[in-house]
């Protein structure tokens, strides 16, 4: 097993339990590596998310399509975060979400039976997943603050100063998109900022 | 303009999973009921999709291989020929109705018999895996200026995209067929 996945690991699990030896074992042997190319779709509309992910590297997109057809992002994942389209994962029926890879993307993905097993097994596992819940609602409540009260100009600071530097490479579209502005004022902003 | 593949690939699986979760479970009776002989049923509908594909998916498969790769940000480009538009507008169910009603042509009538009820379910779910491989394969290259014979003959083409979005509205509109076949 790799450095990266075990630090990995310790990162996400070892920072609300602390991460047995047979608990090691078992993430070990059922996060599977997978890689995706640049604009590989990981889940689509309509398809089933077999896998939640840990990404080693790269940038995913999910998004959804509004009435007219276009994109509309809700997020991205990257290096360190947690992956996948969840509302398929988790009552295994069809997404209302794309996934999508916007680099090439190594991540290690488990399916919903190890899933499962790993909360029987390991019911120490609760406590990170209910803070991980409590993270994802935190970050949702705040991402509906900023979309509904923050002007153009304070979304787009919010969001530089707490995205990795990877997210600024992907194309302008996706990040307009997730600030819920025009790619022009984004890229308006963004050449006021350089 | 720009060719939507998400939405083509939305819309393909709306219709493969309608088929696959409310057309596949029922009983034989149901699958091949008809209103009257002139009418098709269920199965007869699917069959005729199976027809189709086969007329397309390779066609699809050998131009998208030989097609260039996109470079890497840029967004697919989709290009329309004044038929495909007509037969897209035309194809398009107006909600629950099938508009400008249209024979087929011979070699897409169906012929099943009961034995081959779950064969023909079976390929009509295949052929759209292999559907949705294809759009998916195609956001990746140039097809802007690629065409593809169509149904009509060798020397009338669509483009790549365009086709696809033909498709898809021609089987929308065998999906209301199919309801309608079963009720």
């Amino acid at each position: 097993m790799s450095e990266e996945i075990r630090t990995l690991f310790q990162s996400t699990f070892g920072k609300s339990i602390s991460i047995s030896e047979e608990a090691s074992e078992f993430l070990y042997k059922k996060f599977k590596p997978k890689e995706y190319a640049a604009r590989e779709m990981i889940v689509e509309s309509g398809g089933y998310a077999r896998y939640f992910y840990f990404v080693l590297s790269g940038v995913q997109a999910i998004y959804l399509l509004n009435e007219k057809g276009e994109k509309v992002i809700f997020g991205f994942s990257f290096k360190g975060s947690p992956s996948g389209a969840f509302d398929s994962f988790i009552r295994q029926e069809p997404s209302n979400f794309f996934l999508e890879a916007l680099t090439p993307s190594k991540m290690i993905g488990i399916t919903k039976p190890d899933f499962d097993e790993l909360f029987n097994h390991f019911p120490e596992f609760y406590r990170w997943r209910a803070h991980f819940m409590e993270d994802i609602l935190l970050g949702r409540i705040s991402r509906e603050v900023e979309l509904s009260t923050y002007s153009a100009k304070k979304r787009f600071d919010a969001f530089v100063k707490r995205c990795p530097p990877e997210l600024l490479d992907i194309p302008q579209k996706y990040l307009a998109s997730y600030l819920n502005m025009t790619p022009e004022t984004f890229s308006r902003l963004r050449a006021l900022r350089d | 303009m720009e060719a939507n593949y998400e939405k083509m690939l939305q819309d393909s699986n709306r219709i493969k999973n309608y088929i696959k979760g409310d057309i596949a479970s029922l009983d034989e009776d149901t699958l091949t009921k008809k209103e009257n002989e002139k009418k098709w049923s269920a199965l007869e509908v699917v069959e005729h999709l199976n027809k189709v594909y086969d007329v397309y998916l390779d066609n699809f498969r050998n131009a998208i291989d030989a097609a260039d790769d996109l470079p890497q940000n840029e967004t697919p480009q989709m290009r329309r020929t004044l038929l495909g538009r007509l037969s897209i507008y035309t194809n398009r169910p107006k909600g629950k109705k099938r508009r400008f009603k249209m024979k087929t042509f011979d070699f897409f009538r169906p012929a099943v018999t009961p034995e081959h009820l779950h064969g023909t379910l079976e390929t009509y779910l295949r052929n759209k895996e292999t559907f949705n491989d294809l759009i998916k394969d195609a956001r990746t290259k140039n097809l802007k200026n690629v065409k593809v014979p169509t149904a009509l003959g060798e020397k009338v083409k669509f483009f790549i995209p365009e086709c696809f979005e033909f498709l898809l509205v021609h089987e929308e509109r065998h999906m209301i067929q199919i309801a309608e076949a079963i009720a």
